[in-house]
């Protein structure tokens, strides 16, 4: 049995639609990627999950299981019971993860308190999370402040907070945008380790191809909203099939050799409004059936998947 | 006791922190230690030696009534500090769990405590004094219950105001995202982000506490008229500026070395507090 399934999400902020029909199924030990342009949904994807759309958003419909359990279905109480045990998060900006005036250490021992670990204890247990995400000297780091630690500590402390709660899924939503390359390089080191030791699932945003390529097992790209293709890493990456996925590589740097050509963009700004696939106005293979009606869902082999009238598989 | 320590030395390394905790000390050992320090009683009547300039005998003069001003300003400090003390902390405890909830809470708990807050706050404070004053009689506790109604609103505005800032902030999410019961997120999280603003207001405001308890007692409203505070020398000698300068000058010098001394106290103690500060020294 899949460990999340979410089927037909749909998510609105007032009457502006941010997820439109989502599903996506993240198996035990498995780790997805979510990738795609800012606005594009992940994020909200990302928080709806846990429960922690902000205010002003609302789903519309759909359904979230997380182990067999309705999310949806909970009321405040019961979903704040999922959180921290069976599902923790792993933030963007590490330095903004911790509150500045309390020790490192206090604050994931506040982690603990639903435990009823004792003081003690907990600061054993504590200790023992530093050292597995690799914190050198954790006996003493315990103590520090946030900002008496680099960003790629904190990001380790923030991914020990979030083990602390022995979660059978972590969503980590940009876990790396804050960090250098080499220390990100390290973070998804770390995060891979955890799946592997742990079996914990990962679900991972990013609007980084390379991030998503690094450590995912399966990718889905979003698009206005929806998710335009999914399928697993190697297959999506080597034959990307849905015009936007296409276009999203081409902008790569790292994936191309520019010869110092200008690195290519996709023209036109991000729309969804209207009928039809949302990727229309800015794709070079539309036609006017594209605007017209819902493109289909289109295999490409292997769970490879992609939302396209033109392209074929 | 040893964080006490931690904090005074930090304190110590600015100039305007030393002065500040010179000041409070010396003014808390004069309120603690007045008894023994002062040469006279503070209300011995003397009508032979009235309004008497500063001699050895008389440091500060003496009064309408002969009573000796050095031995009624030392006194005086003890009576001023504790209600004005008591005052702050009472208010800004009281704000705290007042902005926490208007800040965090939902929406019309927020409205309806600002709605509460503002009115309280448009009340005229001379009148609002009065009518405590009537319905409860002069005393300590009507003292305790104006200088609240008086500090509160703006200390919980201030609290909310940043709770507000702070709730959106990923740290609170976080906390929110690992099941971290209200409470703790409330006093672990929140309160201590909050305190520093609020300690710096509180501590300054120390002054306008004992204007605003000295203005009470100048009405009659005082705690205890036999008692001697700062505000009934001040006015004592406000009665007798035509014959003599030295009675509001002996209760305003105090007033204004424990605005300084409070305030200064104040900032350096937020300085000291908070780690990005702490650090930069």
């Amino acid at each position: 049995m899949s460990l999340l399934a979410i089927q037909g999400l749909s998510v609105a902020y007032g009457a502006q639609p941010a997820l439109e029909s989502v599903s996506l199924v993240v198996a035990r030990g498995e780790i997805v990627g979510i990738v795609g342009e800012s606005g594009s949904g992940k994020s909200t994807l990302a928080y709806a999950v846990p429960g922690l759309l902000p205010a002003a958003a609302r789903v519309t419909s759909g359904r979230i299981a997380l182990d067999g359990v309705d999310l949806l279905g909970l009321d405040d109480a019961g979903l704040a019971r999922i959180r921290g045990s069976t599902v923790a998060m792993v933030f963007q900006d590490p330095m903004t993860s911790f509150s500045p005036l309390v020790p490192v250490g206090r604050q994931l021992q506040a982690f603990l308190w639903r435990e009823r670990v004792d003081a003690r204890a907990a600061r054993r247990r504590i200790v023992e999370m530093l050292a597995d995400v690799g914190i050198a000297d954790p006996e003493r780091r315990i103590d520090a402040y946030p900002h008496e630690l680099s960003g790629g500590m904190l990001q380790r402390i923030a991914i020990a907070a979030a083990l602390l709660a022995r979660p059978s899924l972590i969503i980590a939503d940009e876990p790396t945008t804050a960090l250098d390359v080499t220390t990100e390089a390290q973070i998804l080191h770390l995060l891979r380790e955890i799946r592997d030791g742990h079996g914990t699932a990962i679900l991972v945003i990013s609007h980084q191809l390379g991030v998503i390529a690094e450590i995912c097992d399966r990718v889905a790209v979003m698009y206005g909203g929806v998710i335009v293709e999914e399928g697993p890493v190697e297959a999506l990456f080597r034959h990307p099939a849905h015009p936007y996925t296409q276009a999203l590589m081409a902008c790569e740097p790292a994936l191309l050799g520019t010869d110092g050509r200008r690195l290519p963009t996709i023209p036109g700004a991000i729309a969804r409004d209207g009928a039809g696939c949302h990727f229309a106005d800015r794709c070079t293979h539309a036609e006017p059936a594209c605007r017209a009606g819902s493109p289909p869902w289109q295999p490409a082999g292997d769970g490879h998947a992609f939302l396209c009238r033109r392209m074929a598989a | 006791m040893d964080h006490a320590r931690r904090l005074l030395g930090l304190m110590w390394r600015s100039p305007t922190g030393r002065v500040g905790v010179i000041l409070v000390t010396l003014l808390v050992f004069a309120a603690l230690a007045a008894p023994l320090l002062a040469p006279y009683s503070p209300t011995a009547i003397d009508v032979r030696h009235r309004l008497a300039p500063p001699e050895l005998s008389h440091w500060l003069g003496t009064d309408q009534l002969g009573r000796d001003v050095f031995s009624r300003v030392l006194v005086g400090t003890r009576a001023t500090l504790a209600t004005a003390l008591v005052a702050i902390l009472a208010s800004a405890a009281v704000a705290a769990m007042l902005g926490l909830v208007a800040g965090y809470g939902p929406r019309w708990i927020d409205a309806l405590l600002i709605l509460l807050l503002d009115s309280l706050g448009a009340l005229p404070m001379i009148m609002l004094a009065l009518t405590l004053a009537a319905l409860l009689g002069p005393g300590i506790g009507t003292v305790l219950i104006v200088v609240v109604a008086y500090s509160v609103p703006s200390y919980a505005r201030l609290v909310r105001a940043q709770v507000l800032g702070l709730k959106q902030q990923d740290f609170v999410l976080a906390a929110r995202a690992m099941n971290v019961p209200l409470a703790a997120i409330l006093v672990r999280h929140l309160l201590p982000n909050v305190m520093g603003a609020l300690l710096i207001v509180a501590s300054m405001d120390v002054a306008t506490v004992i204007a605003l308890d000295t203005g009470l007692s100048f009405l009659g409203l005082g705690a205890d008229t036999r008692v001697p505070d700062w505000g009934m020398i001040l006015s004592d000698g406000f009665a007798a500026i035509r014959a003599t300068p030295t009675l509001v000058i002996a209760g305003a010098v105090p007033l204004v070395l424990a605005t300084l001394g409070f305030t200064f106290f104040g900032e350096s103690l937020n300085d000291a507090l908070d780690p990005k500060t702490r650090a930069a020294r």
